[in-house]
């Protein structure tokens, strides 16, 4: 372990240290000056500039009130930590001053006495809460997560008022010193599920953990699954409903997406608001989730293998039209449906990178412009249009980004396999995703739970899978809570009513 | 935390025994069965069942008291030397199970997919998937069928559904006709079938609780018995027992047939071929997990470290192939496998169990590389074959045919698309027109039957109509708007009063050729205002020709059946009745005389009511005439039965059947024909 130097009750000293560590960093301010009624007492403050306002902030207010008593008095309230502020935090080493300091803290050292003071304020700058860009949901805050793992960790605790929230605080990343959040209900979560993630986060040593996607892959367990093992939200809705459920929210400095964990198929389908619409409504438009996630992935493929394969499968008539539709295309249909396809994820590729209005105009420019240019010229067929776009818009209804991907990537090998063997390539690209998901668990959760292990919790969860019961017959929570603690739902006068019969 | 325990549940050990049954039960059992006995196989279903059950008890005791794995338990009950030796007989009869349904399984996927694709392809394929499957472990396998029971059964039991539809009845009797020992026969070949529940003391060490083991047995048997029982009835009543019998793969020509409503499926046999997909990978991949299981136990510590570097796996995967190999190289020998299950493979099953009885009477255990390397291999077998298919566009899908029979009928067949450098795909025929001279050539009409039949390109479902010039009729497209077998199609489909699933279709050929139990009426058409039009009805009696009659007898005989819903009878020039919503009924009496009970409504036509004749009056007009025109059929010319007395009624007088069976040609002769009529009038 590295040996800390402790602070001392010399200022130069100290000053000395601090200059060694921190030169050539015209960022941080170091300011000397003299504290007590009678400017008696020399101190040294050093911060970020932009993260700390010296004016009327808590530090202004703490200086002023430094700069107005005698220095008997000054060394008490320091002695004491009556400083008239809530959190300031006290440091025996230098080390540990600094990496306050660089969490966007100022520190004051202040002559004759070996600690220095951490002043809280604003920290660093960050974007602010807005409302999230992805999971939108019709009902329901749009509240989403921000840069600053503080702010997000309130967000949470806003939503659930309880002590039961713990949060644990974990650095990562050996040069970064990135600040990761651990967020659970005490009483639900089973307390191997925390111990597990804090020893995967402790299994890894990196220079920097600049985003929660860089946790995330380092401590997934099927690192080359397409299919990702944390569910990530930008909402903190979202995030507070899986702690009610007895999952663990990771949340990393300067990331507005939390992780999730464990998660499952299911939990990548629901949304917020299937929660907070009716549950017919909720379920249909989850089985239309489900139906989106399979034709997304294979509608491309399931086209040619029809229209090269099995042309028995369709309707005379439709078998005309799609010939007619194909008739003086100069490729074959796979070249075809690949090059719609990487079109498509240009198009996409190029609408995430430009500018906001940009990205949208590229997004009419693609799809309808070049779209049709290529059907007047010829290059592809209108049916391929239809298929793509329809391909498009299924992997679109999936509401996670991150799983959407999964889709979006296994379309391919499925575009490939129908191309090459027809429908047994769809069965065999199907049965061969089965198998990976069937093998696939997050944190010892299976992957396709609860369509398979739904015993383990009396049969519960499939009242919440590919349908929404109505909430009020959602009494128990998931199969992640600790078993004694899954009841979410009572009604007091019906058990008091039914007691009274009995 | 929550898995990984390598352990399974009672619902998750019904559905993986349940798919390691049905694959097998409904792929292969309803045309052996039929070859046995027929219409009496269903009665075979319940023995066969019954036996499996009995099996299942007598592995119970084992079950229950097993408390390590069952290769532990052989070894405990009956010595080292003797358990192990049964050990050895188990891996050798997995392994051969496994290249069996690898067989099977190719050949099935070959057949009805992949028409033009290499066998050794697809084998290879599947057997890489089962590889990768194995990966899951025991908890990966039982996940998959957990989830994939409904998502196959659901679409299963929809078509089965669909097709009660086009189910005939008559085809199910009479019963009781076989000998015993072809029920004996039948009932062992299913318990044969059904023996794969030998399994369930392997997947003793990984249930979560023992007891429900034999329970999810219990239950994976009664069901699947069901479905085979229901499969076998819907398929005895849409071929018939004898057609049944000379399919190789009847459920899934059953997908073939099927028609569906609504019409964005026109067929959904590739689909519905995903039930066989699955069944028969679950066998597959069950086979071999418990073969790597017992031959890792067998070989024991030794082998240890090489079966933990999946070399057991790979050795017994090799096996597998080799098996599979032989028995599509050599046919005779995948026979010969057949007969090693029935005089040994099942005794061998048996016997352990009862020898375990007896004892105890006497007495009182990863996935990324493998995934990669799977990529790899479809990446480089990819190169073994292209992408055979042709384009859409490339292809004609020709909607008529004509038969001619001038010259060989394979002319007609490669002359139909006039496609030049297209390639034909006959899949979407509508209708086949075969000329009245070549009907009437019964030795070409039976090699062109079995020609189509063997290639199966043209659907069961293409129309069958007869015309005098098969040629001049498909020039009839321009008069008619569109081409001649769209044309028909609609004709029959949507105008035509007679329903459109007793129109005779190439299907309904192929079984009475081997079923020559029924009397088709196939319509004749002719030029009639530059279009075609249905003139009269050609004659196909029990699988052969038999002439040209007017359309009245047809009429006659489609309404008898029920097939058609008005049905017109003109008594004279100013007078015609309308007989409609038939609810017929055809009976044998003692003296064997045909009885039809004529129950529907009836109404006066072009005549004021109660200007004519009373009710009982019109009743006797229109029963003298049926009789006369069902007479006139009988004894005339054609000689042909308007009730298809012979097919409908043999479950009512089996000695009867039996007797005509034998004796053909003997049954329009002495036959009699007698309608009554019991006519509601909605005008008199």
């Amino acid at each position: 372990m590295e040996k800390k130097t402790p602070i001392t009750g010399l200022l130069s000293e100290n000053i000395a240290h601090m200059e060694e560590l921190f030169h050539e960093c015209a960022d941080i301010k170091k300011k000397q000056f003299q504290l007590g009624k009678n400017m008696d007492v020399p101190c040294y403050l050093t911060f970020i500039e932009v993260s700390v306002d010296t004016g009327t902030s808590a530090l202004g207010e703490l200086l002023k009130y430094l700069g107005s008593i005698d220095k008997q008095e000054l060394y008490r309230a320091l002695q004491n930590n009556a400083l008239d502020i809530s959190d300031a935090t006290y440091f025996d080493t230098i080390e540990d001053a600094a990496a306050g300091l660089l969490a966007g803290e100022a520190i004051l050292f202040v002559d004759g006495f070996d600690r220095a003071v951490k002043i809280p304020d604003d920290g660093y700058p960050n974007m602010g809460i807005s409302e999230a860009d992805s999971e939108k949901v019709i009902r329901g805050s749009n509240e989403g997560f921000c840069d600053s793992v503080k702010q997000n960790a309130a967000l949470i605790r806003k939503r659930i008022r309880s002590p039961k929230v713990k949060v644990k605080q974990v650095k990562k990343g050996v040069r970064s010193n990135t600040l990761i959040y651990l967020v659970y209900m005490e009483d639900l979560v089973y307390p191997d599920l925390v111990r597990e993630i804090e020893r995967r986060m402790e299994g890894f040593e990196i220079d920097g953990v600049l985003d929660s996607g860089v946790l995330e892959q380092l401590t997934e367990e099927k690192w080359y699954s397409p299919f990702p093992q944390f569910q990530t939200t930008e909402r903190p809705d979202r995030a507070a409903m899986s702690l009610l459920e007895g999952r663990v929210v990771l949340l990393s400095d300067n990331s507005p997406v939390g992780l999730i964990l464990p998660t499952d198929y299911n939990s990548f389908i629901r949304t917020s608001d299937d929660y907070y619409n009716r549950w017919e409504i909720a379920s249909f438009a989850r089985l239309l989730r489900y139906v989106a996630s399979f034709f997304a992935m294979t509608l491309p493929g399931l086209y040619l293998a029809v229209t090269n394969f099995h042309t028995q499968i369709l309707p005379t008539m439709l078998l005309f039209s799609f010939a007619d539709a194909r008739s003086g295309v100069p490729f074959p249909a796979v070249i075809e449906v690949l090059i719609m396809e990487i079109s498509f994820e240009l198009l996409r590729e190029a609408g995430v990178r430009l500018p906001g209005a940009m990205g949208n105009t590229i997004g009419i420019v693609g799809g309808l412009i070049i779209g049709q240019a290529a059907v007047e010229a010829n290059l592809v067929s209108p049916i391929v249009v239809i298929v793509i776009s329809f391909t498009a818009l299924c992997s679109f209804a999936i509401p996670n980004e991150e799983f959407a991907t999964a889709f979006r990537l296994l379309k391919f090998l499925f575009i490939g396999l129908c191309a090459w063997l027809g429908y047994f390539g769809m069965l065999f690209g199907l049965l061969a995703v089965l198998i990976h998901l069937a093998h696939l668990k997050s944190f010892g959760i299976p992957y396709l739970m609860p369509y398979v292990g739904a015993d383990v919790n009396d049969f519960e969860d499939e009242r919440d899978f590919l349908w929404r019961q109505p909430i009020r017959k959602l009494t128990r929570r998931p199969v992640y809570a600790r078993r004694e603690k899954r009841t979410k739902l009572t009604f007091p006068d019906r058990t008091a009513a039914g007691a009274k019969r009995r | 935390m929550f898995s990984g325990n390598g352990k399974i549940s009672g619902r998750q050990m019904f559905r993986l025994l349940t798919f390691d049954l049905l694959g097998f039960a409904t792929l292969v059992i309803p045309a052996t069965l039929a070859g046995f006995c027929g219409r009496d196989g269903i009665f075979c279903i319940a023995a066969g069942i019954l036996a499996g059950l009995i099996f299942l008890k007598l592995m119970e005791g084992s079950v229950k008291q097993m408390t390590g794995t069952y290769p532990e338990y052989l070894e405990e009950l009956l010595g080292k030397f003797a358990g192990r030796l049964i050990q050895a007989c188990y891996v050798v009869y997995l392994v051969l199970l496994a290249g069996y349904t690898a067989y099977l399984f190719s050949g099935a996927v070959v057949k009805s997919l992949l028409r033009e694709e290499s066998y050794w392809l697809v084998l290879v394929l599947i057997l890489l998937l089962a590889w990768y499957g194995l990966a899951s472990g025991i908890e990966g396998r039982a996940r998959i069928y957990e989830l994939l029971f409904w998502l196959v059964l659901i679409p299963l039991f929809l078509m089965l559904a669909s097709a009660l539809d086009e189910i005939d009845a008559d085809y199910w009797a009479p019963v009781f006709m076989s000998p015993p020992k072809d029920v004996l026969a039948g009932s062992y070949y299913v318990f044969v079938c059904m023996s794969i529940v030998f399994l369930i003391p392997f997947v003793g060490e990984y249930a979560k609780r023992r007891e429900s083991l034999v329970r999810a047995g219990r239950a994976a048997l009664l069901f699947t018995g069901a479905v085979c029982a229901v499969l076998y009835l819907i398929l005895l009543g849409i071929f018939g027992s004898n057609a049944l019998a000379q399919m190789e793969f009847p459920a899934v020509t059953l997908m073939s047939t099927v028609k569906i409503t609504g019409g964005f499926l026109k067929r959904a046999d590739a689909f519905m071929f995903g039930i066989w997909f699955f069944t028969l990978y679950a066998l597959l991949n069950g086979s071999i997990f418990y073969g790597e299981m017992m031959l890792g136990r067998l070989l024991g510590r030794p082998a240890e470290r090489f079966m933990k570097k999946k070399g057991g796996q790979v050795l017994i995967l090799v096996c597998v192939f080799a098996v599979a190999a032989i028995f599509y190289r050599n046919s005779p020998m995948a026979g010969l496998y057949e007969k090693f299950l029935w005089y040994a493979g099942v005794p061998f099953l048996v016997l352990v169990a009862l020898l375990l009885a007896a004892r105890r009477l006497f007495l009182r255990k990863k996935g990324g590389k493998r995934a990669g390397l799977l990529l790899l291999v479809l990446f480089a077998a990819s190169g073994l074959s292209g992408c055979a298919s042709a384009e859409l566009e490339e292809r004609n899908f020709p909607v008529e045919m004509a038969v001619r029979n001038t010259g060989d009928f394979t002319e007609a067949w490669l002359d139909v698309g006039q496609s030049g450098n297209r390639v034909i795909d006959y899949s979407h025929m509508k209708v086949i027109i075969l000329e009245q001279e070549f009907v009437e050539n019964a030795g070409k009409m039976e090699e062109f039957l079995a020609f189509l039949e063997e290639k199966s390109d043209v659907p069961r479902s293409t129309y069958v109509v007869v015309a005098k010039d098969a040629e001049k009729i498909m020039e009839l497209g321009d008069g008619a708007g569109e081409s001649v077998g769209t044309y028909l199609e609609d004709l029959f489909e949507n105008v035509s009063e007679i329903k459109k699933t007793a129109y005779p279709t190439l299907g309904m050929l192929y079984q009475e050729q081997e079923n020559r139990q029924e009397t088709l009426w196939i319509p004749y058409v002719a030029e009639e205002d530059g279009k075609p039009a249905v003139t009269d009805y050609y004659i196909w009696k029990r699988g052969t020709p038999d002439g040209r009659v007017e359309s009245g007898a047809a009429l006659l005989s489609y309404f008898t059946q029920n097939e058609l819903d008005n049905y017109y009878i003109k008594l004279d020039q100013n007078c015609t009745l309308r007989l409609f919503s038939p609810h017929n009924r055809i009976s044998i009496e003692e003296d064997g005389k045909i009885a039809v009970e004529i129950v529907c409504s009836g109404e006066l036509m072009y005549q004021q009511p109660g200007e004519g004749k009373s009710q009982e009056e019109l009743e006797q007009m229109a029963e003298a005439y049926m009789n006369a025109v069902a007479e006139e059929t009988l004894k005339g010319g054609a000689r042909a039965d308007v009730t298809n007395s012979f097919k409908k009624l043999g479950g009512d007088r089996r000695e009867w059947y039996r007797f005509y069976e034998k004796e053909p040609e003997r049954f329009e002769e002495d036959m009699e024909i007698e309608y009554r009529a019991d006519i509601t009038w909605v005008n008199l």
